[in-house]
C-alpha cells in the first residue's frame, strides 16, 4: 500500500537515481573525449595524453617526468607540446570551476626545459586568464614570441619570456590548427574556412583566404606555397605572400590533418584513409595508397619513407583498431604494416631508429615504439593514469 | 541501439533544422524543443490528467485511509469501488523519467553537432545521414548573445532560468492543495501532497544544478521546455476547470445529485481538499459574474 511516513524519502530518491543516470549518462562519453597529442626532441618524446604531459626516455624506456606532478582527473592535456631550446608550452582543455561553478579556468604553461633528465620542469610563467575555451591547437614558438591558438576563436601572441599578452587575433570560429611563421607572417587557420596572413609583431591581417571548407590541420609553409588541408576535400596550395591559390588537389573526403613534405612531393590523407602523393610545384598526382581507417594527423616523411597512422571509424568504439604503414616515398609501395590495439590519430614521431606513436583505449593512454626497419613493436608503456 | 533510435535522429533532426533555420543553431534548439514537446505531449496530458483526477480524489481517499486504517484489505476495497488506483500516482514521475533520455541523448547530440573537440567532430561525420551536407554546414555556429552553446553559460543567467521556469512549472502543473494540506499530520496521511509539495523543491534544485555544469545549449533546451510546460499545463486546467463548471451546472439542476455534493464538498473542507473545491468555488464566482451581466 502507497503510505509513505516519510514524503521527502520518495522524491529524494527519485532525485538522486535521475541524477546518477543523467551523469552516467553524459559522463560515459566525457571520458575518453580525445586523441592525445606528441612531440619528440632527441631521444625523449613529450606526450599530452589527457591526465597530463609525460616525458619518455625512449631509448631509456624510462618515464622521466609528468607534468602536474600530482596526475588526476582535473587537468586534461591534448594539444601536442610546443618544444624549444628553453622552454616547453602548453596548453589545456581546461579545469572545472567545481560542482558549483560553471566556469573553467583554461591554461597556458610555459615550463622550463629540465636540465637534468629526470628532474621535473619548472613553471616559468602561466596564463590564465585569455583563453575562455580549450587549447586544441598546439602553441608556436619563436626567439621571442608564443602564439597560441584557441577553440575561442583567438589567436594570442605572447612574450616568451614573461608571458605578456602582445596582440590577439579574432577569427570567426575556433582556431585548432598550429600557427606556421616565417620572417615578417605568422598565419594561422580556422575552422571558419579561412586562412589568415598576419603580421607577427603587430597583429595586422595582411591577407585572408576563404576555402570551400573548414581547415582543421595546421598549413605547411615552403618555397613560398602554403599548404592548407580542408575538409572541402582538397588540399590547397596558396601563394605565401598573397594569399592566392596556385594550384589544389582532390582528395575523396575531408583532409583534416596537415600535409608533409618531402622531396619535392606533398604528401596527406584525407578521412576515407586515402593517402595522396602530389606534386608540391604543380599538385599533380604522382601516387595514391590506402589505410584501413581514417588519416586525421600528418605522415611523417624520412629518408624516403613515409610513415602514415590511421584509426578504424566504424564499428563498435571498444574494438576499433588502428596502425602504422610505412611506404616508400618515391613509388607508394608499401614497406610495411603494423597493427595498433586502438585508432591513432595523431601522428608518428621519429626517434632514433623507431617510430614512436601514442593512442588512448578505453583504459588507458598508450606508447608503442616501433623499429622503424619493420614495424616491429619494441616497446610498449601505458602511460600513468594517477600519481 | 541507444545510438540508432535516440542519439543519431537527434544529431540529424538538430543539422536539418540548423540549415533550414538559417544556421542559427539556437532557433534549431528551440524548434527541436518544441517538436519534443509536441512528441511526448500525449503523455503529459495524460499525467496531468491523471494528477488533477488523483487530487480531486483526495479527500475520498482519506477519509477511507482513515476509516479502515487497521483493515488493508478492505481499504483496497474501497479504493477499488471510488476508481482510485494508487499506482496512478506514480504516473506522475513518467513524464520526468522520460526526459532523460531525452536530455542525455541531447547533451551528447549538442556536443557532437557542435563538435567542440576533434573527437566530437570526428564522431559526427560517423552519424550524419547522407542526404546532409556536413561540409556546407560546418562549423556550426555555437554562438548566440554571450553564450558558447557548447560551454555552460559563465554568466549564471541559464542556471538561474532553468531553475526559475522549473519551479514555475512545478508550481503551475501541480493542483493546488489548501495551507491545511500542509500541517504534519495530515502530509503523513496525504504522501501524495508531501511528494509534491518536496518535488516542487528539489526538482528545480536538481535541473539548476545540472545548468551549472552542462552547455548552454541544454540549458536552452531546458527553459523552453518549460514555458512550453507551462503553458500547456494553464490550458489544461483552464479546460479542466470548464468542464468542472458545466458538470457543476449539471448538478444544481438535480436537486438529489446536489446534495451528495454538498456533503462530499463539505468533507472536502473538512479533509483540506484540493482543486475540487477550488474550481468549484471559481465556478460559483464564474456563474455570479455572468448573472450581473445579464
Amino acid at each position: 500500500m502507497y503510505q509513505a511516513k516519510r514524503p521527502l524519502l520518495q522524491p529524494i530518491i527519485f532525485v538522486l537515481i535521475a541524477a546518477a543516470l543523467f551523469i552516467a549518462g553524459c559522463g560515459a562519453e566525457i571520458a575518453a573525449q580525445n586523441w592525445p597529442g606528441i612531440a619528440a626532441d632527441g631521444e625523449q618524446v613529450y606526450v599530452a595524453y589527457g591526465n597530463g604531459v609525460a616525458a619518455v626516455d625512449v631509448a631509456e624506456q624510462q618515464l622521466r617526468w609528468t607534468f602536474p606532478d600530482e596526475l588526476g582527473p582535473g587537468l586534461l592535456f591534448y594539444a601536442r607540446p610546443s618544444l624549444s631550446d628553453e622552454r616547453i608550452v602548453l596548453g589545456d582543455f581546461g579545469a572545472s570551476g567545481g560542482m558549483f561553478s560553471p566556469q573553467a579556468t583554461i591554461t597556458i604553461y610555459a615550463l622550463g626545459r629540465p636540465e637534468s633528465s629526470g628532474a621535473p620542469p619548472s613553471v616559468l610563467w602561466t596564463r590564465e586568464d585569455l583563453a575562455t575555451d580549450r587549447i586544441i591547437a598546439p602553441a608556436l614558438q619563436t626567439e621571442s614570441q608564443v602564439f597560441v591558438g584557441t577553440a575561442d576563436n583567438h589567436l594570442y601572441a605572447l612574450d616568451a619570456e614573461s608571458g605578456e599578452l602582445q596582440w590577439e587575433f579574432t577569427a570567426n570560429h575556433s582556431i585548432w590548427a598550429q600557427p606556421v611563421y616565417t620572417e615578417g607572417f605568422v598565419y594561422v587557420a580556422s575552422l571558419d574556412n579561412n586562412v589568415y596572413a598576419l603580421n607577427p609583431q603587430s597583429g595586422e591581417l595582411k591577407w585572408e583566404t576563404t576555402l570551400g571548407g573548414s581547415i582543421a590541420g595546421h598549413p605547411v609553409l615552403s618555397d613560398g606555397f602554403l599548404y592548407v588541408p580542408s575538409f572541402d576535400r582538397q588540399l590547397h596550395a596558396l601563394d605565401a605572400e598573397t594569399g592566392d591559390e596556385v594550384w589544389a588537389a582532390d582528395a575523396t573526403n575531408w583532409v583534416w590533418g596537415a600535409p608533409v613534405l618531402g622531396n619535392g612531393t606533398v604528401f596527406f590523407g584525407d578521412i576515407d584513409g586515402n593517402i595522396y602523393a602530389v606534386s608540391a610545384e604543380t599538385g599533380e598526382q604522382q601516387w595514391t595508397a590506402t589505410a584501413d581507417g581514417a588519416i586525421q594527423s600528418a605522415p611523417l616523411y624520412e629518408d624516403g619513407i613515409l610513415y602514415v597512422t590511421s584509426g578504424q571509424a566504424e564499428g563498435d568504439v571498444a574494438e576499433r583498431q588502428g596502425e602504422v604503414i610505412a611506404f616508400d616515398a618515391e613509388t607508394g609501395d608499401e614497406l610495411w604494416r603494423q597493427e595498433t590495439a586502438a585508432p591513432v590519430f595523431s601522428s608518428p614521431a621519429s626517434v632514433g631508429a623507431a617510430v614512436v606513436i601514442v593512442f588512448q583505449d578505453a583504459q588507458a593512454s598508450i606508447l608503442n615504439v616501433l623499429d622503424k626497419e619493420n614495424g616491429a613493436l619494441t616497446w610498449e608503456f601505458t602511460l600513468p593514469a594517477e600519481s | 541501439m541507444w545510438d540508432l533510435f535516440i542519439l543519431n535522429p537527434m544529431i540529424n533532426a538538430l543539422l536539418v533544422l540548423y540549415d533550414l533555420l538559417g544556421t542559427n543553431f539556437f532557433l534549431a534548439i528551440a524548434v527541436f524543443t518544441l517538436l519534443i514537446r509536441l512528441i511526448t505531449l500525449p503523455l503529459n496530458l495524460r499525467q496531468q490528467r491523471a494528477s488533477m483526477r488523483m487530487q480531486e480524489m483526495q479527500p475520498q481517499v482519506q477519509s477511507i485511509q482513515k476509516k479502515y486504517k487497521d483493515n488493508p484489505q478492505k481499504m483496497q476495497e474501497e479504493f477499488q469501488k471510488i476508481g482510485y488506483n494508487p499506482a496512478e500516482s506514480l504516473l506522475g514521475c513518467l513524464p520526468l523519467l522520460i526526459q532523460f533520455p531525452i536530455l542525455i541523448g541531447l547533451y551528447r547530440a549538442i556536443i557532437v553537432v557542435l563538435g567542440s573537440t576533434p573527437q566530437a567532430l570526428f564522431e559526427l561525420t560517423q552519424r550524419v545521414y547522407d542526404f546532409i551536407d556536413l561540409t556546407a554546414l560546418l562549423p556550426v555556429d555555437n554562438q548566440f548573445y554571450w553564450l558558447n552553446l557548447a560551454q555552460p553559460d559563465p554568466l549564471f543567467v541559464l542556471p538561474l532560468l532553468v531553475l526559475a521556469t522549473t519551479f514555475l512549472q512545478q508550481k503551475l502543473l501541480t493542483p493546488q492543495t489548501k495551507k491545511n494540506d500542509n500541517k504534519k499530520g495530515d502530509q503523513s496521511d496525504n504522501p501524495m501532497a508531501g511528494m509534491t509539495q518536496s518535488m516542487q523543491y528539489t526538482m528545480p534544485l536538481m535541473f539548476g544544478f545540472f545548468a551549472l555544469q552542462f552547455p548552454a545549449g541544454l540549458s536552452l533546451y531546458f527553459i523552453l521546455s518549460n514555458v512550453i510546460g507551462m503553458g500547456q499545463g494553464l490550458l489544461i486546467r483552464n479546460n479542466a476547470e470548464d468542464k468542472n463548471e458545466a458538470r457543476a451546472g449539471e448538478k444544481t439542476s438535480s436537486p438529489a445529485k446536489a446534495e451528495v455534493k454538498e456533503t462530499s464538498s463539505a468533507d472536502s473542507n473538512k479533509n483540506g481538499s484540493g482543486s475540487e473545491a477550488k474550481s468549484s468555488s471559481k465556478s460559483s464566482r464564474k456563474r455570479r459574474r455572468r448573472r450581473k451581466r445579464s
